[in-house]
């Protein structure tokens, strides 16, 4: 018959002492060994508004551009944008007086939109856009989360862990034949100024004639 | 706004708001959307390495009825939408909705037919987490920023006044400028024009 109790007991089954049977006392115990190991056992738990990890240098956190003399190291190239994934950067190119002839008038990434991936970091020819160990941020809008150049510049000595990295780490995975990243080939100019200049003067003389 | 409110922002209002408050900001419930690899990090989020019972939200309750706070946590499809908005109906009224990831948060890298750019399409969002996946940390934070938002509204002020005087105010809708540039339409006309 159902619900009817059935005496599962087996043969060589230990039987109950008295204050097994008690019941309580069993409870007590288990709960003093659970209190125990809370008081003894070192804590696990990551004490996070209080600690907060430190990420080696491999870690990629929010992308950032490298501010050299105040001035932003990028060229505007578009090739960061070009290689974004979920097309979080978009820039607007100005010309320049000096060797460097480019540079972003303006340079948004959408924080949102920005999946860490690291690609632009990769592409970018000048290392100008590193990821930094930002990893902690929220936004109360989505208008907040586009950063514009003013939180995205940071100055290249903070971010001298990264650049080290990339140096010994990542660049060489290219092969040192077919590219090779170096500060004094950073400084490139396709317009040849003297020769402009003289062109200049040939073109005028060329006229008061 | 001059508009007569049942109750006014006294001695009384306040010190039961911020206990109200308190009460609701220390014990709040997940409902976890988890929809893709975020779900993960958020479980690591209730897992005792970053233990969210520190902030009282350990209760992930898989029933709407029972959750006050909806991590949408992965990214959304047209299909989903639609649960997701009625999940988020089904939730007793003081309720928050955080934005977990980049793909919850405006579509992330998948800018395809199928996904929802950002769920905020449809949800009311109050904190955008952009990671992909987020760490642990950020949720924590979001949480942090959801308490702090509780803590500092008026509970029993809205609560008075919730669904019968609240102040109407306009939705703010993008509008539409004419190619000559001098008549505004709005977007209904657009859709109904001929």
């Amino acid at each position: 018959m159902a619900g009817t109790p059935v005496n599962t007991a087996r043969k060589n089954e230990r039987t109950l002492n008295f204050w097994e049977r008690m019941y309580l006392p069993e409870v007590f115990k288990g709960l003093g060994y659970s209190f125990r190991k809370m008081i003894r056992e070192p804590m696990y738990t990551f004490q996070y508004p209080e600690e907060q990890w430190y990420p080696p240098d491999s870690y990629r956190g929010r992308p950032v551009l490298v501010e050299e003399e105040g001035k932003p190291r990028c060229v505007s190239c578009n090739l960061c944008a070009r290689a974004c994934p979920p097309m979080a950067i978009s820039m607007q190119s100005k010309e320049m007086e000096g060797p460097k002839e480019r540079e972003p008038e303006w340079f948004e990434i959408n924080m949102l939109r920005c999946i860490y991936c690291g690609f632009c970091e990769e592409v970018c020819p000048e290392e100008a856009i590193v990821m930094s160990k930002e990893y902690d941020l929220t936004f109360q809008n989505r208008d907040e989360a586009i950063f514009g150049m003013e939180r995205l510049l940071v100055p290249k000595e903070r971010l001298a862990d990264r650049l080290d990295f990339l140096h010994t780490r990542q660049n060489p995975q290219f092969g040192n034949e077919t590219w090779d990243y170096q500060r004094s080939n950073n400084r490139h100019s396709l317009k040849d100024s003297a020769f402009l200049a003289g062109l200049a003067r040939e073109m005028d003389s060329q006229e008061s004639h | 706004m001059g508009q007569e409110l049942p109750l006014q922002e006294g001695f009384l209002t306040t010190r039961v708001d911020a206990v109200v408050n308190w009460a609701r900001s220390n014990s709040l419930m997940p409902m976890p959307m988890g929809l893709a690899c975020c779900a993960i990090e958020m479980m690591a989020f209730a897992a005792p390495k970053y233990d969210v019972a520190r902030f009282g939200s350990e209760a992930m309750r898989f029933s709407p009825r029972q959750a006050d706070l909806m991590i949408v946590a992965g990214w959304v499809s047209y299909k989903m939408a639609h649960t997701i908005r009625r999940v988020w109906d089904q939730m007793a009224d003081p309720k928050w909705c955080i934005s977990m990831g980049a793909c919850a948060s405006s579509g992330g890298m998948h800018r395809c037919y199928g996904v929802v750019q950002g769920c905020d399409n449809f949800l009311p969002v109050d904190i955008y987490i952009p990671g992909c996946p987020p760490r642990p940390e950020a949720v924590i934070h979001a949480l942090m920023d959801i308490q702090e938002k509780i803590r500092n509204q008026y509970s029993v002020e809205h609560d008075g006044i919730f669904g019968r005087n609240m102040p109407n105010v306009a939705a703010n809708r993008p509008t539409i400028v004419t190619p000559d540039g001098e008549n505004v339409i709005s977007p209904v006309e657009l859709y109904t024009q001929r």
